[in-house]
């Protein structure tokens, strides 16, 4: 039969190194948990850092773009690579006018209204179907 | 035997030592915890908090076909730390110097320097250079070589500027923001609330090697990066403008010159331009005289151009036909029961019509409708063409120019100021007036911002056309449309603005400066403003140079009207301007006796 003191010690004994593993494997997951919230952080800051870079890249980019586009520049490029490009004379341009079909929609809509889109309807007064 | 070596004496005094030795470390303890405990508390949180500022990002301008006038680049602040530089890189410092360009003795003399005088006033007290500038705008791509050397203490600060990718061009439009990012004159200026942004803040920690630690961020508040502005500025036209002013420049070393182009139905600026200028990019090496916009800044005497009002003044008030005749041979009329002076035209006319007077520019003519309408008509119909007041220009220095009212006019005033002395305005409001006759007697408010709009292209607010007023009624608009067209055909004063195959409206002025008080006869401001198709105005353009040197008269009409011609030459493709066609010409049209 079993000393009850002795069986006291020992259960408090267990239970004092259950309770110093529970703390120890608490501490240990809580370090782990700010472990990967630093990696993550970490991680996230370079995707910041990357964003930032492709954001400095584009407005390199953009402004070299908007240089190469000035007028003075695309003419300083066409007389040294001797493009020889000139502005259409009167007689080379054809000016294409409205599509008579247009016109002809356009007059219907006059004449009968149009809605605010510009699609044709037909006045309730006007006497003719709607349907 | 032996006594132990642990005596109870020992034991006692080694207690007493372990005791005082807890004891100096509780007492330690105590004065930082306690009575120092606010100070260092503060130094503690500063030392590991910290406030990160996210610089908003300055919104774009661009013109009316998205092309870039005003973006940011960002640029290195590059430095040293002169505290942890290395000997065994000595031997890459002459390559560092040659690539950001600074003499060899300069650079090491701020890599060596690693003390500066300290805040108090003691001589020895000093503090250690952590930081000090080697350059201030390096480019991205030299960065990278410089980092490639791998200089220990040698980094950089990347930091936006502004930049205008066109330079020059439309620089009294866009203007330019400063340093500190503020704009300070242009669209830079006026729009610069929306322009900026607003800067955003976050709360961090720090670790001892002063990175964050992104896991404490707490309180985060995002940028709000700036609106992007669109002008109705067209690169194109204020390219051509451009082009012209230098061409202008090479031939009449003017003083100063501006060109101006606009729609006429809304009012909008297609592009503005002005000699002198200066490169945006540059602006701190610019002369302050160079930034001034002259087309609103400077005040000049209209001349003839101002031609325009009386007469359409006079129609409007139904005081004349085109046909009716003028005798501008007589110097003196009687006007109100007293005698008054006509002034003198540049050469004799004899009896005119109201036609000859427009053609002919008929200084002695056109004094005859001021009298006509009177003084009150005359001032009423020179407001409502925009004379004396703001145009609603939206950049900074428009001046209103100058229109006394009646009570203040001398005896010569009602038959000086038709022909455009005794009043000043600006090459804008010059612009403007024609622009009401270009635009069926209707004067608009100059628009050069069409709209704000975010990153996502959406439209936060526009700027839609705006009329001022009515200034003459639409028939009287075409009747003085129809006269200003004989002005530039052969026998006018400007035939020089003519272009084949469309009809051209305008009116030429060639003003002597007053200097010393006395109008003199070698400055001139030579000037022609007009529209074209007469029948369907699509472009108003007005030219003013000041003070051109030629061999020959620095007459509007050759100074200025061939250039507003060469402009509109280049615009008739590039905007798709149709010729007039046979049969439709204004000429044609009934209503006078043309």
């Amino acid at each position: 039969m079993k000393n009850p003191k002795v069986e006291y010690t020992n259960r408090l004994i267990c239970l004092t190194f259950a309770m110093i593993f529970v703390a120890g494997a608490v501490g240990l997951g809580t370090v782990w948990m700010r472990h990967l919230i630093a990696e993550a952080a970490s991680e996230t800051r370079q995707m910041e850092n990357r964003l930032a870079e492709v954001d400095r890249s584009l407005a390199r980019i953009n402004s070299e773009i908007a240089s190469s586009l000035n007028p003075s520049f695309l003419q300083h490029q066409m007389r040294r690579f001797d493009l020889e490009l000139k502005r259409p004379e009167e007689e080379q341009i054809v000016r294409l006018g409205k599509p008579r079909d247009l016109d002809y929609f356009a007059d219907r809509s006059d004449s009968n209204g149009s809605d605010s889109s510009g699609a044709l309807v037909y006045r309730r007064d006007s006497g003719s179907s709607h349907r | 035997m032996t006594p132990a070596f642990a005596s109870s004496f020992r034991l006692g005094l080694l207690c007493l030592v372990v005791l005082a030795g807890f004891s100096g470390i509780g007492v330690r303890l105590y004065h930082l915890q306690v009575l120092e405990r606010e100070p260092l508390a503060l130094i503690a949180e500063s030392n590991r908090k910290q406030v990160i500022v996210h610089e908003a990002k300055r919104g774009g301008i661009v013109d009316r076909r998205g092309n870039l006038l005003a973006t940011n680049r960002t640029y290195v602040e590059l430095g040293v730390d002169p505290q942890v530089i290395r000997d065994e890189d000595r031997d890459k410092w002459p390559e560092l110097a040659a690539l950001i360009d600074v003499p060899l003795e300069e650079l090491e003399h701020r890599m060596r320097t690693r003390t500066a005088a300290g805040e108090s006033d003691y001589a020895e007290d000093v503090r250690l250079v952590r930081w000090r500038r080697l350059h201030r705008g390096l480019d991205e791509p030299t960065y990278e070589q410089v980092r490639e050397l791998g200089i220990r203490g040698v980094y950089g600060n990347r930091t936006y500027r502004r930049v205008y990718p066109s330079g020059e061009l439309a620089a009294h439009i866009v203007g330019y923001a400063n340093r500190e990012g503020r704009g300070t004159i242009g669209v830079e200026h006026a729009m610069d609330f929306y322009l900026r942004g607003e800067d955003g803040w976050m709360e961090s920690e720090r670790d001892g090697r002063r990175r964050e630690l992104m896991q404490f961020r707490t309180r985060e508040v995002p940028a709000t990066d700036g609106l992007n502005i669109e002008l109705t500025l067209d690169s194109m036209v204020q390219h051509v403008i451009e082009e012209e002013l230098g061409r202008i420049v090479d031939e009449f070393s003017p003083k100063g010159a501006t060109i101006i182009v606009s729609e006429p139905d809304t009012g909008h600026l297609l592009g503005l331009g002005n000699y002198p200028t200066f490169d945006l990019n540059h602006y701190n090496v610019a002369d302050i005289a160079h930034q001034r916009n002259l087309a609103v800044t400077d005040v000049l005497e209209p001349g003839s151009t101002f031609k325009i009002v009386p007469v359409a003044a006079a129609f409007n008030e139904n005081l004349i036909e085109e046909d009716q005749v003028f005798d501008a041979g007589v110097s003196v009329v009687k006007y109100r029961g007293r005698r008054v002076s006509l002034p003198r035209d540049h050469r004799e006319m004899g009896e005119v019509t109201v036609e000859e007077i427009v053609r002919q520019s008929s200084n002695r003519g056109v004094a005859y409708m001021g009298l006509l309408l009177g003084e009150r008509r005359l001032y009423d119909y020179s407001r409502a063409f925009g004379f004396g007041e703001r145009t609603g220009f939206p950049l900074i220095g428009e001046r209103s120019g100058t229109l006394h009212s009646v009570g203040n006019w001398d005896g010569l005033t009602i038959t000086r100021l038709p022909m455009g002395h005794a009043l000043s305005a600006t090459p804008l409001q010059i612009h403007y007036a024609m622009g009401a006759l270009a635009n069926e007697g209707m004067l608009m408010e100059p628009r050069i911002i069409r709209r704000a709009f975010n990153e996502r292209d959406e439209t936060v607010f526009e700027f839609t056309p705006q009329a001022r007023r009515r200034a003459v009624s639409e028939r009287t608009a075409e009747r003085v449309s129809r006269l200003l067209v004989r002005a530039v055909a052969p026998g006018g004063t400007a035939p020089q603005g003519e272009i084949p195959g469309y009809e051209v409206a305008g009116k030429t002025g060639t003003t002597q400066k007053i200097v010393d008080g006395r109008y003199s006869r070698q400055h001139h401001v030579a000037s022609f403003s007009g529209y074209f198709p007469a029948s369907n105005p699509k472009v108003v353009i007005t030219v003013i140079v000041d003070e051109p040197t030629s061999a020959g008269p620095s007459y509007g009409g050759v100074v200025a009207a061939p250039s507003f011609r060469r402009i509109g030459v280049e615009l008739i493709p590039y905007l798709g301007i149709e010729p007039t066609r046979p049969g439709r010409e204004l000429a044609h049209r009934g209503g006078g006796g043309l």
